[in-house]
């Protein structure tokens, strides 16, 4: 029975996701290198997961069990839609959602329903990444697409229902709509980095990220150039803007402290697999993720643009490299 | 007189693994024995001496005897190989130790008059100090002679990179070093001709190291040429371990069944080590203080000195690839090894993947070597390179049109 039950076909993927959870393979090199890199898949998904402990243990402790609830039913929900494509594609279920099924609830706020994060999850891993192939051929960021659906669908959920992480009130007024309005933050620089200003569950506590994220770079999980192109970018246009457009444009350190920017930059603008492969590539991209936040932020209807921003420029991406491949290769003259 | 240091991008330095040999000397004396015909010399011409010690064809070292690729004449570099990049390498300190190193200089002075248009240069890894301080004391006043130091990443050592990067010529990959007219010989083989020009003595030694933790002692090893492998294997490997038996280099060279070989003068390194099929528990969870990797993602960066393990598991399961970067970070070509890899999966096989640089692979596997979904990255470049060759899209076009060849070169229909 236990023999039927490995080789079944259908659940194999699930049986053999359990099996390599806990035990690393067997399989042995079979030419030349013989030894090799112990870096793997598991291993990689690992240092983001670690990276973003400080984020989500911040909002477990703002926001309580309700962060955990959340936290679930984006894993179950998504996880299902993974389960269900690796059967059916005979394939075996692939690491990559670990980290897209932490990063989506991180980005909602606390008070959202929990039919609507399974709702998001499920159109994130469905049409932001299964459609187009699996892992590794996914155009956009699937968090991003599934936040980006309900955004559109319940907007009201997604602005109007934030909560003060001290008071526990439910609040429309975020940092970003105070810049948008072009009043003055009744929150200081130590409450925009320990979490205590109202925000998505995971970008409230920005010394967290800063931490995760300078983890990622030093270990080499994310490539520097990312979150250096977009950070700069936005602090260079943001200090000029601020004296052509004082209305609209905030200040530099404001704007880089207030909304999803630092989450964005550090832990889904890298995502390797929608953004640019090249180095020059990804410093282009920094450029146009910097200059598409600050736009949307100062000039748009939206108060927060990092998530348009990251979406738009993931469209851009393979035109990017393909545009750089060219240029370093060029075509022999006959 | 300075020393010169000459970089190249990409590369991996890799660490200490187990294994790795230590720098003690031992005798090793057959109990069979099946060596090669040692010839009496007659004649004092020192190319007649250098052939008929068997010294020519080790390295290439060229000869007006028409079997051989170029004349002396032609040789306009001759670079002494001692780069230590490798996983295991044969130690330069052990070779040229004390009173050895007047001998290494003499036997370079030999060859100098042998082949006298050439230039000499020493390439040598950048942290050797104490054999850097020796040579430049020794060279102090030789004008022939040069020191280049380079970093010691992986694969600087192997001659494709060596030679353009120390000489700023393109190498004819596939094809000799000769036929550009350069020269790459070990620092053993200047020890050859050493004992073979100015002792008369044939080749009949050879210093090989046997690395790897399934020997019970990693050492050098003074060994006959003609020693059969399985001697040294009964004296010298672990019983009761199940090992994998590489000759030279880990990262380029295949399995081979050591019953039926020899060493030979070409042999350095004996590389046995343990097969790595056993299950670890939550081994992705692991710190990993000895497990080697190009990224800092495990407790090992934090201790650079520190010892790694060397067995042949593949650490992770086959997935697809996700375009981290890493094969493009370590290339020392400069290539997109993934770019190719997804030419050659979906067979899309035109002129645009040579031009993409598929030719310019020299074959170092760094690529599969850090990928990180496990991908055989090199096997799918070099099953690239043959089904373009098929298309009749040749590697002559789009390398030795590149390379200041000194004579005509016979184009192969099969590559490496």
């Amino acid at each position: 029975m236990n023999d039927k039950l490995k080789n079944n076909k259908y659940l194999k993927p699930v049986i053999s996701a359990g099996d390599f959870f806990f035990r690393g393979p067997d399989e042995v090199t079979t030419g030349a290198p013989h030894v090799t890199d112990h870096i793997e898949l598991k291993r990689y998904m690992s240092m983001v997961i670690l990276a973003l402990m400080p984020s989500t243990l911040a909002a477990l402790y703002y926001y309580g069990l309700r962060a955990l609830a959340i936290i679930m039913v984006s894993y179950i929900a998504g996880g299902m839609v993974e389960v269900l494509f690796a059967i059916f594609k005979g394939d075996e279920i692939h690491e990559g959602f670990l980290v897209t099924g932490l990063i989506f609830p991180l980005v909602l706020p606390p008070t959202i329903p929990l039919w609507i994060v399974a709702v998001g999850s499920i159109f994130g891993v469905l049409f932001g990444k299964e459609v187009f192939g699996g892992t590794g051929r996914n155009i956009f960021n699937p968090a991003l697409v599934g936040r980006l659906f309900i955004t559109i669908s319940f907007p009201a959920y997604m602005s109007s229902m934030w909560q003060d992480p001290i008071t526990d009130a439910i609040t429309s007024a975020t940092p970003l709509t105070f810049l948008k309005a072009g009043e003055a933050l009744p929150y200081s620089i130590m409450d925009l980095l320990m979490g205590s200003a109202p925000g998505s569950m995971g970008e409230t506590f920005r010394l967290g990220i800063i931490i995760g994220g300078i983890f990622l770079l030093v270990t080499k999980v994310s490539n520097w150039r990312i979150p250096v192109a977009y950070l700069g970018t936005v602090f260079v246009l943001t200090s000029i803007g601020q004296f052509i457009f004082p209305g609209q444009v905030s200040g530099p350190v404001l704007s880089l402290l207030t909304g999803g920017l630092l989450f964005g930059a550090f832990f889904m603008a890298t995502d390797p697999v929608s953004s640019p492969y090249t180095p020059t590539g990804k410093i282009i991209y920094g450029f146009g993720l910097g200059f598409f936040t600050v736009l949307i932020r100062s000039f748009s209807g939206y108060t927060e643009g990092v998530m348009f921003s990251i979406i738009l420029m993931n469209a851009f991406g393979p035109l990017i490299d393909t545009f750089i491949v060219q240029k370093k290769y060029k075509p022999i003259e006959e | 007189m300075k020393v010169n240091h000459k970089t190249f991008s990409g590369g991996f330095r890799f660490k200490t693994f187990e294994g790795s040999p230590s720098e003690k000397l031992l005798h090793f004396e057959a109990t069979s024995k099946n060596t090669n015909a040692n010839v009496d010399l007659k004649g004092s011409y020192l190319e007649e001496i250098l052939y008929n010690c068997g010294i020519t064809n080790v390295g290439g070292i060229p000869t007006n005897k028409s079997d051989l690729k170029i004349k002396s004449k032609e040789a306009t570099d001759v670079i002494i190989n001692a780069v230590e990049a490798d996983i295991f390498n044969l130690s330069v300190s052990v070779l040229i130790k004390g009173q050895q190193m007047d001998y290494f200089l003499k036997g370079l002075e030999a060859l100098s008059k042998y082949m006298p248009k050439a230039n000499f240069i020493v390439a040598i890894g950048e942290d050797k100090d104490e054999i850097i301080t020796r040579l430049m004391d020794s060279i102090k006043t030789l004008e022939w002679i040069k020191v280049v130091t380079v970093a010691p990443k992986y694969p600087i050592n192997l001659e494709e990179l060596l030679v353009p990067t120390i000489i700023n010529k393109a190498y004819p990959i596939g094809y000799s070093s000769l036929d550009i007219g350069a020269v790459v010989i070990d620092v053993q083989d200047v020890m050859h001709i050493y004992d073979a020009a100015i002792n008369l003595k044939s080749l009949e030694y050879r210093t090989v190291v046997l690395a790897g933790s399934a020997w019970k002692e990693n050492c050098h090893l003074k060994v006959a040429i003609g020693t059969k492998l399985t001697d040294i294997i009964k004296k010298y490997a672990k019983q009761d371990v199940k090992y994998r038996f590489v000759i030279n280099s880990l990262m380029t060279n295949e399995v081979v069944n050591p019953d039926e070989l020899v060493i030979e003068k070409t042999t350095s390194c004996l590389i046995a080590i343990p097969e790595g099929n056993t299950r670890k528990w939550l081994s992705f969870m692991r710190p990993g203080m000895k497990n080697d990797s190009y990224t800092n993602a495990y407790a090992s960066a934090i201790a650079p000195k520190g010892i790694r393990y060397c067995e042949t598991n593949i650490h992770g399961e086959h997935r697809p690839c996700i375009s981290c970067g890493y094969c493009m970070n370590v290339c020392p070509k400069g290539l997109i090894p993934h770019l190719l890899h997804r030419h050659v999966d979906k067979n899309i096989l035109n002129e645009r993947v040579a031009e993409l640089g598929i030719f310019d692979c020299i074959g170092c596997n760094l690529c599969n070597y850090v990928c990180t979904s496990k991908i055989n990255v090199s096997s799918s470049i070099k099953e690239g390179k043959e089904k373009l060759e098929q298309q009749e899209i040749s590697h002559e076009k789009y390398m030795l049109s590149k390379c200041d060849l000194i004579h005509e070169v016979e184009v192969k229909s099969d590559e490496r």
